[in-house]
């Protein structure tokens, strides 16, 4: 890890180990959690890393790099958000918040703060109603979740017969 | 009968000798004989000939004229309907056959193409297999060329099937569901062989287990089956501990898949396939052991499926160093000795030389500019100096991964090297060539209980990530010293793969140009840009008597621009593109 990268990832660590307190969170709309799980599943592609069923394994894409286990986070609704808008600087967490690192809205850096390659790459664009949305989605429907379900997937794909979820009757 | 009358006589002869050469259905005889002058328009199988040279006689395109090549004319193909991780690739090699180009899209469907005018492409047919496009299903989403047997043209699919296609009418002639325990399916083209069609189980890193299969050219039947992870009692078996990690069934999920097509040497009648990476990739304590044939080549009997001969390049890997990539046959000479050699561009870095009548190793040089896995190759066993036979867990020399370990630094990237993207031959000059990512990645071990593991969802027991921004290069190896003579540095990472005519070599690139590059120097003579990323190779065909070089192109992909942030806003099209001169 080159040490400007040390230096982002320990104060995003920061950042986020404390409860965020941002201009956004006042203004939060009420998420939808079923239009989170859309997102989550169809605009985002958020489960290509982190899988359909959001435990870093279950449906992760050969060529992206596994995420995290979401059904065990430990971020609130505001690190959650935060996460969502601004990526993870030092992984593979990208930003969704189109205008990130433009100015200093995400952990007070820009662009230029980061050395070519280490720059958190731009994942597909959310508003701020649909950063609210995954969000619930997770809190009500993911975090806490033990072993994927056949039931869970049918769910998430809103077909019982989805491939992803055969292989798991 | 008048002079008038006989020569309208001898041109409708002609004609209709034409019209039977249009439609000669591509006999045993005529794969056997796919390098001949006969056949040096064609390009009947998806590495050319049996023994995989990618090399065309065809010279009319030269060092001498190749910078006024231009685009003859580009047909668009479909299959853009994404699957998990997105669009899929395109990675089909073209066919072509007096005047008719078959490909394949990323979902295994077959178009025949009327390329006979040279001015334009005309779809003849798409023959719909009829697969479930269900955009939840974790597979990888390509398909790499399709096989021309008789009057029909094969295609095997990602759901296993394999299915064959009237050539005239492009209507299915018969289908057989030949992969099929969950997690199974096909990726490489199939092969024809007198009157067999292999193909191989692609689908290793999904929980599953490889296997090469034979099946009827006529009707698709099952005929045998070679299993590159041995079940317990049979030989090499032993090379699986599972009782050691207290999961007796690691061997189930073991992989080495098979998922670019072998080559084959009708005088043994051998057939030569590269095996993929023992699975979970990034967690060897899951499946203790060497994990034959993980890795390796193995050379089968065409007639039984007997393993005749195996070697093994990565034993114990943990760094994704499949070597599913082309096997190139030759006969040449080593030491002043006139030799039967199989040559093979590593995904591990270095280029091997072994003797294909018996597996023995003879040579390998490194080809790629950064290796730190090993220290060396022992001369004698072409083992890497570290293996150590007795130890279930092997520790190369760029440090341990395992579960207690932290994240460990492999050069070249797990993806090579050279990857499966094919090499060529000039069997004229001796002068093997590879094209490929020169790059590093980070690796991480993330542990999955057994009970965990499902066939059909990805099962890598870790994780990696690219270590800077990935290039790439073209390297040239004289096999009968297997020292390298050119290398050629690119700005971007090579999935294409390389074609190789007298004079020249030609390949594409991920940035979406697409270039011929000096045979002897690889300096390079032309290029172009078209924007579709480069992930399949060329092939070079004539019609008429006249040349013309095609390719396909389509998706990079999200996670492919190897850290070139600038190629990952690239977008999908299925394309072939043919050149020409004027």
């Amino acid at each position: 890890m080159s040490p400007s990268r040390a230096a982002v990832v320990s104060i995003v660590l920061v950042a986020l180990a404390a409860p965020m307190v941002g201009a956004q969170q006042a203004n939060d709309p009420a998420g939808d959690p079923e239009r989170g799980k859309i997102v989550f599943r169809t605009v985002g592609g958020c489960a290509n890393c982190h899988g359909w069923a959001a435990d870093g394994k279950t449906g992760v894409a050969l060529h992206s790099p596994a995420g995290p286990s979401l059904r065990e986070t430990k971020l609130n609704k505001e690190a959650l958000a935060e996460t969502i808008r601004c990526g993870r600087p030092g992984t593979q967490m990208p930003y969704h918040d189109r205008a990130a690192y433009r100015d200093d809205r995400c952990y007070g850096l820009v662009m230029s703060d980061f050395t070519p390659g280490d720059a958190p790459p731009r994942g597909k664009t959310f508003g701020e109603k649909d950063v609210a949305n995954i969000v619930a989605y997770l809190q009500t429907r993911v975090i806490g979740l033990g072993k994927p379900t056949y039931d869970e997937c049918a769910d998430f794909f809103d077909n019982p017969a989805a491939k992803a979820c055969i292989i798991l009757k | 009968m008048t002079k008038r009358k006989l020569l309208v006589g001898t041109c409708a002869a002609a004609l209709v000798l034409t019209g039977a050469a249009v439609r000669a259905e591509v006999t045993a005889d005529r794969l056997l004989n796919a390098g001949t002058d006969a056949e040096a328009g064609n390009w009947l199988m998806v590495h050319k000939t049996y023994d995989s040279n990618r090399f065309s006689t065809l010279d009319q395109i030269n060092a001498g004229n190749v910078s006024g090549l231009h685009l003859a004319f580009a047909v668009p193909l479909g299959g853009l309907e994404p699957n998990g991780g997105g669009i899929g690739y395109m990675e089909s090699t073209p066919l072509v056959d007096n005047g008719f180009m078959y490909v394949s899209d990323p979902w295994g469907t077959p178009y025949k193409i009327d390329v006979s005018s040279g001015k334009q492409g005309k779809v003849v047919w798409v023959c719909d297999t009829g697969i479930d496009k269900d955009p939840s299903g974790g597979f990888l989403l390509t398909n790499r060329g399709l096989a021309l047997s008789g009057n029909n043209v094969i295609t095997n699919l990602p759901d296993g099937r394999v299915v064959a296609c009237d050539t005239e009418s492009g209507d299915i002639a018969w289908e057989q569901q030949v992969a099929k325990e969950q997690g199974e399916g096909f990726t490489g083209a199939p092969l024809v062989v007198g009157d067999k069609i292999l193909v191989g189980q692609s689908y290793g890193d999904w929980a599953t287990r490889g296997w090469l299969a034979a099946l009827k050219a006529d009707t698709g039947e099952e005929l045998w089956r070679f299993y590159t992870v041995p079940e317990p009692g049979q030989p090499g078996s032993e090379t699986w501990k599972c009782d050691e990690a207290g999961n007796p069934d690691c061997w189930k999920t073991g992989g080495g898949a098979l998922w670019v097509t072998g080559a084959y040497d009708p005088e043994s009648n051998l057939l030569y396939w590269g095996t993929g990476n023992p699975v979970p990739m990034f967690d060897p304590e899951y499946r203790p052991g060497s994990n034959l044939y993980t890795d390796s080549t193995i050379a089968v009997d065409a007639d039984t499926g007997e393993l005749k001969w195996h070697f093994q390049y990565t034993p114990g890997d943990y760094m994704d160093y499949d070597e599913v990539g082309v096997q190139l046959l030759m006969n040449t000479k080593i030491n002043g000795e006139d030799r039967k050699v199989l040559s093979h561009f590593g995904r591990n870095g270095l280029f091997y030389s072994l003797d294909r009548t018996n597996g023995s190793y003879i040579h390998s040089a490194q080809y790629i500019d950064e290796l730190n896995w090993t220290k060396g190759i022992d001369p004698k066993t072409g083992q890497p100096v570290e293996y150590d036979p007795s130890k279930s867990l092997q520790t190369y020399a760029l440090g341990v991964l395992n579960r207690a370990s932290t994240s460990v630094k492999n050069c070249p990237h797990i993806s090579g090297g050279v990857n499966y993207y094919p090499t060529a031959y000039n069997p004229a000059t001796g002068i093997a060539y590879g094209a490929g990512i020169e790059a590093c990645s980070d690796l991480e071990n993330k542990t999955v209980a057994p009970e965990d593991v499902v066939p059909g969802v990805v099962f890598l027991g870790g994780t990696y990530a690219v270590s800077g921004a990935q290039k790439g290069s073209i390297t040239a190896v004289d096999v009968t010293t297997g020292q390298q003579v050119a290398k050629q540095g690119t700005q971007y990472p090579n999935n294409s793969g390389t074609l190789v005519t007298p004079e020249l070599v030609w390949t594409g690139s991920t940035d979406g140009s697409f270039g011929a590059y000096d045979a002897k120097t690889l300096a390079p003579l032309w290029s172009i840009n078209v924007g579709t990323a480069f992930r399949a190779p060329p092939i070079t065909y004539s019609v008429d008597g006249k040349q013309y070089v095609a390719i396909a192109g389509g998706y990079l992909g999200a996670g492919n621009a190897g850290g070139n942030t600038e190629l990952e806003d690239m977008q999908g099209a299925n394309m072939v593109w043919v050149f020409a001169l004027d």
